[in-house]
């Protein structure tokens, strides 16, 4: 299967006693990285269990892979790799080893899973602890553990649920770069579920977003977090006054933001406005580029007013 | 808004051991009404500094002052001050209000009064009321985040100190928690907030205080922090047609240190001395009429600075 | 940390589809519980719930085999219990309660501690099934069983077959490792299903042993107060038959006597009016069941037929129960 959607949902529905966890869900999840978001309580964990087949659907039908996870859910495990958001390990187990059994339970030869454990564990920047038990780990060791079992089997697709958990810009930016590293050079297929909108802007090429079972916004990144053509986002240095002045001379509408310049240039012209402007001036311009809503902003209208986009 | 003429909060000279490990190794720090940011790597200390000003710990070395007071043993300040921890110890068995008005009225609030206080705390910290009955045990992390962030406004304290207090909490509940901390600041309340998020810290606080390795490393306001940048290597990235060409204008220049093109519409160009940069690529871009769809730099935020700062 | 040093490096390699994942999940448990203790426990299940036995072969087989003389009567005695049709059911009926110990330190804590770290979470994002799962503790606590249970009985078995040296006597006594290995097997059943399904209820580890231990210990003690084995009381029938002994005279006799008494003393029965709450402790239920395999008799006043109803359907029930709550684990929170 080498093009396609990764996940097709179709009419997909699961109650949970009254509430409705996932509403009539039609989706296809693209190829790429991808962001799930959503508040919580919107049906992202249900949605996951569903795709993993440890739920069924009370409704509808998907496919994960070209598999049917209800049929197989064992199949879809295994060409899916998970990685959780709590502490998942086995006591009694040391790094290496936990990812070796991993490797094993996923139906790999014991000798192949050791190897390819210590291959995954260098991947994921685990060193000299890897020989320790996992009890002993810190949140950031656990965490690489945790990615580590999600990738010794080689998985086509990947779940990545809150993975920078805990840790603090340092580690958030590497297993970020391994995100991108991932699903840039090696081309593999995320979904990376995340409250911290900003990692998934920096990492994903498109979204899909939850709310209240059903699908509130989806597309690529872009897309999604498109402003309206023709409109810039301007920021620099030093009182904005005289540039403000300087391009409402040149035809361009501009509004002053916390923070930055929004202007609206004159249909076709680009950014050339804002440059000829600065350099004229001179104005200590910092940066140029076209108007984007926030992922946070899209999310929070989003949530407060859903509808199937 | 930096603080009145003596500091709500003071750390003179603290230092702090958990046996041989440091916990805080000398530190002179300050922080009055507003909004300040605590931020540093894990083990930097920032949980050690939000106990000693709680009055959980004292320090092996130095002094702590809170509201001018030394917080070690001191109950009457218990009264004046809120702490919401990172780590989850509530009472299973009680409920969300329960729990609240319990601790409201350790702090001398009577029956009545704590509860009102309570349930307040609970709506501006936004739990669902209809979860108010239920027993904390069967709450999810982000209800259980929302109980500790109650309990510490609750008594509508003068200083607040919170310990990574938007963990668990999805984007919705996040924007609004921020824009709470920050209403309560702009009322006067001295807020100390420690936070990995750092756009998010950037987006809301007045003053951020920066710890690395038991150490305070930098203190400032945002943008005093930010133009710490212009001292550091930095990249500017411009997408645009013929970045060769534009590149071949800027080599020549003293300021710029490396150019790269790393794919056929953008060009990265790198300097000690972004200051002088910038206006040689606007000027450059001009020259050559290059259409630009976008320039910036992916360094020009707070994560940039504390990496650059950590790294040094 | 430069973590992108080593690169990403896919996987060509042979996938097994149909493995056998419970062996690998009863390795994992196994290893976890190496500890000192349960060797130490192994020891102390050799010497004293198989000791009484071996003791006994050792006088009837080896001591005259080195020509050394018992004292009169003495062989006799020893001869009486192992020549015993009871002899063999009734060692494996002492050592069950020493396979539900090892039992509890292998398992009690098992699904409790799984359920702490998430390992079930773990379990359940891999290519395991909820019965994988199951087979797999199962597995590992009836390994622990068997070295209790199968594997001194056969010892003593070979060692009895040798020394006998004759084909009759296999022949005979053919049917004793085949009741082993069926009565070993019921035990591990027994024990896994009582042990791990408790221990599915208990979120902590130690309370998890805690729980196991004392509802076996309360079960047990409920039914010998109800209905106490006779060894235990007084009895018209155990004064008769320790009468004969004393007044036996010819080795004939002396046997015949001790069989007698041997009878008298059955652990299985009970003077008591509710002999039937016999079957309440899981030593009593599993030793019957024994005595059934073995084709030996049951004394008269034990509940007929229930004992089976009770051995294979209370860990079926707690298997099944353990099934459900490995089930109802939230793999995201």
């Amino acid at each position: 299967m080498a093009d396609g959607p990764v996940v097709t949902l179709e009419g997909v529905s699961r109650d949970f006693g009254r509430v409705r966890a996932l509403d009539s869900v039609t989706l296809d999840i693209p190829r790429g990285a991808v962001g799930l978001l959503g508040p919580n309580g919107a049906g992202k964990s249900t949605m996951l269990k569903v795709i993993l087949g440890l739920l069924p659907p009370g409704a509808g039908s998907l496919r994960v892979l070209g598999v049917d996870p209800v049929r197989d859910p064992t199949e879809v495990r295994r060409r899916v790799g998970y990685m959780p958001e709590q502490d998942a390990y086995v006591t009694g187990l040391t790094g290496v080893e936990s990812v070796s059994f991993a490797g094993v339970l996923s139906g790999l030869p014991r000798s192949a899973a050791m190897q390819r454990a210590h291959t995954v564990l260098n991947y994921v920047g685990l060193e000299e602890v890897r020989y320790r038990k996992v009890e002993e780990y810190s949140t950031g060791m656990r965490q690489r553990v945790r990615l580590a079992q999600a990738l010794v089997h080689d998985p086509e697709l990947l779940f990545l649920d809150e993975p920078t958990n805990g840790l603090d810009p340092a580690g958030r930016e590497e297993v970020l770069d391994v995100v991108r590293d991932l699903a840039g050079r090696h081309g593999k297929n995320l979904v990376l579920c995340s409250h911290l909108l900003r990692d998934v802007e920096r990492t994903c090429s498109s979204v899909v977003l939850l709310a209240q079972g059903r699908v509130a916004r989806r597309g690529t990144m872009a897309e999604v977090r498109g402003g309206r053509k023709d409109w810039l986002r301007v920021t620099g240095r030093g009182d904005p006054g005289p540039m403000e002045e300087a391009l409402r001379a040149a035809g361009c509408t501009v509004t002053r933001e916390p923070g930055h310049l929004l202007v609206g240039v004159p249909a076709g012209t680009g950014t050339a406005p804002v440059f000829r402007a600065a350099a004229a001036l001179p104005w200590d311009l910092r940066s140029v580029g076209p108007e984007e809503v926030s992922l946070e902003d899209v999310f929070v209208e989003a949530v407060s007013a859903p509808g199937p986009a | 808004m930096t603080g009145a003429a003596t500091p709500i909060l003071e750390a003179r000279g603290v230092s702090r051991w958990y046996g041989p490990v440091i916990g805080l190794n000398a530190v002179n720090l300050e922080a009055g009404t507003g909004l300040t940011a605590l931020v540093g790597p894990n083990g930097a200390g920032k949980s050690t500094l939000l106990r000693l000003f709680t009055g959980e710990l004292r320090p092996d070395q130095g002094r702590v002052r809170v509201l001018g007071e030394d917080p070690w043993n001191r109950p009457a300040l218990f009264r004046r001050v809120g702490y919401c921890p990172e780590q989850d110890s509530l009472y299973e068995d009680m409920d969300a209000p329960g729990f609240v008005a319990y601790l409201l009225r350790l702090r001398g609030f009577d029956a009545a009064a704590a509860r009102t206080r309570a349930e307040a705390a609970l709506s501006s910290a936004g739990l669902d009321p209809a979860a108010w009955g239920r027993r904390v045990a069967g709450y999810s992390k982000g209800m259980r985040q929302r109980v500790r962030i109650a309990q510490a406004i609750a008594h509508d304290p003068e200083v607040l100190l919170l310990d990574e207090p938007l963990t668990g909490l999805d984007p919705v509940g996040r924007r609004s928690l921020r824009g709470l901390f920050r209403g309560l600041a702009d009322r006067g309340a001295s807020i100390l907030l420690s936070s990995h998020v750092l756009h998010e810290v950037e987006a809301t606080t007045d003053r951020i205080l920066l710890l690395h390795r038991a150490r305070l490393l930098a203190t400032g306001t945002v943008s005093e922090i930010r133009s710490l940048l212009d001292r550091h290597p930095h990249s500017v990235e411009v997408a645009c047609d013929r970045p060769r060409e534009l590149a071949a204008r800027l080599v020549g220049l003293p300021e710029v240190e490396s150019i790269r093109v790393p794919s056929p519409d953008l060009l990265v160009v790198q300097s000690r001395t972004p200051q002088a940069l910038y206006p040689a690529v606007v000027r450059a871009v001009e020259e050559g009429g290059h259409r630009v769809s976008r320039m910036g730099s992916p360094d020009d935020d707070l994560e940039s600075v504390f990496h650059y700062l950590v790294r040094r | 940390m430069p973590i992108l040093e080593q690169g990403y490096e896919p996987y060509r390699g042979p996938v097994d589809r149909g493995a056998a994942r419970f062996l690998a999940i009863a390795g994992a448990a196994i290893k976890r519980n190496r500890h000192r203790y349960a060797w130490i426990l192994l020891l102390l299940s050799w010497i004293f719930g198989s000791s009484v036995e071996y003791f006994f072969v050792f006088f009837v087989y080896a001591v005259p085999a080195m020509g050394i003389q018992g004292g009169p009567g003495g062989e006799a005695f020893f001869q009486a219990f192992v020549d015993h049709p009871n002899f063999h059911s009734d060692m494996m009926a002492s050592q069950v309660f020493w396979a539900l110990a090892m039992a509890t330190v292998v398992g009690a804590g098992e699904i409790a501690e799984d359920f702490r770290t998430g390992a079930l979470v773990f379990y359940l994002g891999r290519p395991v099934t909820r019965l994988d799962y199951v087979l797999g503790k199962s597995a590992a606590v009836s390994v622990a069983v068997l070295a209790v249970t199968l594997a001194p009985t056969l010892l003593l078995f070979c060692a009895q077959a040798l020394f006998e040296g004759s084909w009759t006597w296999l022949r005979d006594h053919a049917r004793v490792p085949l009741a082993a290995a069926t009565m070993s097997l019921l035990v591990c059943v027994f024990a896994s299903g009582f042990v791990l399904g408790i221990s599915s209820l208990v979120r902590r580890r130690r309370w998890a042993t805690v729980t196991v231990v004392a509802v076996l210990v309360g079960l047990t003690v409920v039914a010998s107060v109800l209905a106490p084995a006779r060894a235990w009381t007084s009895d018209r029938e155990q004064e008769q038959a320790a009468q004969a002994v004393r007044a036996a005279t010819t080795p004939e006799e002396r046997k015949a006597a001790y069989r007698r008494l041997s009878d008298a003393l059955d652990p299985l029965g009970s003077g008591s009016a509710m002999a039937e709450w016999r079957a309440l402790s899981p030593g009593s239920l599993l030793a019957a069941c024994g005595r059934d395999l073995f084709g030996n008799p049951l004394p008269g006043n034990f509940p007929p037929g229930r004992h089976w109803a009770l051995a294979l359907g209370v860990p079926v029930l707690l298997l099944g129960v353990l099934a459900r709550r490995v089930r109802g684990v939230e793999v995201v929170s």
